[in-house]
């Protein structure tokens, strides 16, 4: 598989953490969150879904989105003239694939992925609440969390509705710098001002860390997450678009989705 | 300092609760303005020792005797100082639902990441704005936002009329509360501050809006 597209005039580094909420750790419940990172031909897929707590096979329905999402990409890109939603129905209609025998409503769950192609440039997608930003460098483009009607754990995703006018989406520039991906138990939190600042703290400082030190920092911050009385899963997902002066080592795909859907 | 303390709020989520304390002229009589102070001091304490619960409480009381107006701005339980209601005036109903959404409205006041709020409805007349509560009534149903609260109501005393209060619950489901004495009005408001700790304390405080301890249904006491 390749991991790290040298011949690419971008290059791509994703990293990221996920870490069980303290309700799910005091009921014994597993991480209803997944992210994921695939490199399929020479475009790079990350992938964030938050399984709705209330939904019984929430863990899974998160799960089969990640992959969902990766088995539409892997069709949508070999015809470049398919709209994005195109590849927005693809979604829906793997992840009930996935998903089968359960019921949609039995594994409802958010769904927010990026797809960065050889150029840098691609696309970004979001249904349901989390955050996910865009920072190309001197300006942070954001697509909305949350309904600005709603309150707290008020949101739609995969299982919940089939309109494809539900999902907000976004062009990735080329040029982009970073594209950070967040379930709400982290998005909810963070102070909206501080957001560019946040990218760029990711950006540079995180991201210059090495693995796997890297990874069990996000994770360590995800879990000693600062904001009393957190409860969420927390999960985040950072795409770093170079080129850089050194190219890092490749770091593979990565998952928590499982391998049962 | 944490990192992530940079760029993350420090105050956890709220959940607000608006009380709308009838404070017309008739509250003086039979000591029932007393007994609400008595009562909102009760639940407010309560609240501030909450500690436990998964969301801080936030509490506002807006009056409406005379004028509407907001009491005491939406301020964590922990933090509020709880000034005593006094009766004097009319029974501007309308301008208090106004008020609420508004507040509710505000996103500044009640952001997203807030719980859906509480609203608190304590009369013991019929409103005497003519029309306007049933207009403010319908906008306060009508917004977005403001729809969305978990709305309770208790009628003082035999002046009230518990369609007024049936038409603001607004939930076939959901009962209307009556109290003669200072002693009913306390129970209601500690079964509202019992409905709202317990929802505090369940994982998810968004899915848990129920009855938990019914006090006196005001169709069986009138």
């Amino acid at each position: 598989m390749i991991h790290h597209q040298q011949r690419n005039a971008a290059s791509i580094e994703v990293f990221g953490a996920t870490v069980r909420g303290p309700t799910h750790i005091a009921n014994g419940l597993p991480n209803q969150d997944t992210w994921l990172r695939v490199w399929t031909g020479d475009h790079c897929v990350v992938v964030v879904s938050d399984g709705m707590g209330s939904k019984p096979h929430a863990d899974i329905g998160s799960q089969a989105a990640c992959r969902a999402v990766v088995d539409a990409v892997r069709v949508w890109r070999r015809h470049p003239l398919a709209a994005t939603e195109v590849l927005l129905g693809m979604v829906h209609l793997f992840w009930r694939a996935r998903i089968a025998p359960l019921t949609q409503d039995e594994c409802a769950c958010t769904c927010l992925f990026a797809v960065v192609g050889p150029n840098g440039a691609g696309v970004a997608a979001q249904l349901g609440d989390g955050l996910l930003a865009i920072h190309d460098g001197s300006t942070m483009s954001a697509l909305s969390s949350r309904d600005s009607e709603a309150f707290v754990n008020e949101t739609t995703g995969l299982g919940l509705t089939t309109r494809l006018a539900a999902w907000r989406t976004a062009a990735v520039p080329a040029g982009s710098r970073c594209i950070m991906l967040c379930t709400d138990g982290v998005s909810d939190d963070l102070i909206p001002e501080k957001l560019p600042e946040f990218l760029e703290w990711l950006e540079k400082d995180v991201r210059a860390m090495r693995e796997p030190q890297r990874r069990h920092f996000l994770a360590r911050s995800l879990r000693d997450w600062p904001t009393p009385k957190h409860l969420d899963d927390k999960t985040i997902a950072v795409a770093c678009i170079g080129p850089w002066a050194s190219i890092r080592k490749p770091g593979g795909d990565h998952s928590n989705a499982g391998r049962r859907r | 300092m944490h990192a992530l303390g940079n760029f993350t709020v420090s105050t956890p989520r709220p959940l607000p609760v608006i009380v709308l304390a009838d404070t017309s002229g008739s509250m003086s009589e039979n000591g029932k303005v007393d007994a609400l102070n008595t009562a909102l001091a009760d639940m407010t304490q309560s609240f501030a020792q909450d500690v436990d619960g998964r969301a801080e409480i936030h509490v506002a009381i807006i009056t409406f005797g005379g004028t509407a107006k907001v009491h005491l701005p939406l301020t964590p339980a922990a933090s509020m100082q709880l000034l005593p209601l006094v009766a004097t005036g009319k029974t501007p109903m309308g301008d208090a639902f106004d008020l609420a959404r508004e507040l509710i409205e505000d996103r500044q006041k009640v952001p997203s990441r807030a719980y859906s709020p509480v609203i608190v409805l304590a009369s013991d007349a019929l409103p005497n704005d003519g029309t306007r509560w049933e207009e403010a009534l319908e906008r306060l149903l009508a917004s977005e936002r403001a729809k969305k609260a978990q709305r309770f109501a208790l009628g003082i005393g035999a002046g009230v009329d518990p369609a007024v209060l049936r038409k603001f619950v607004a939930d076939a489901n959901m009962k209307i509360y009556g109290a003669t004495d200072a002693a009913e009005i306390g129970k209601f408001f500690r079964w509202v501050t019992m409905s709202v700790s317990t929802r505090t304390r369940r994982p998810d405080p968004e899915s848990a809006k129920g009855d938990p301890l019914p006090p006196i249904d005001l169709d069986e006491l009138l």
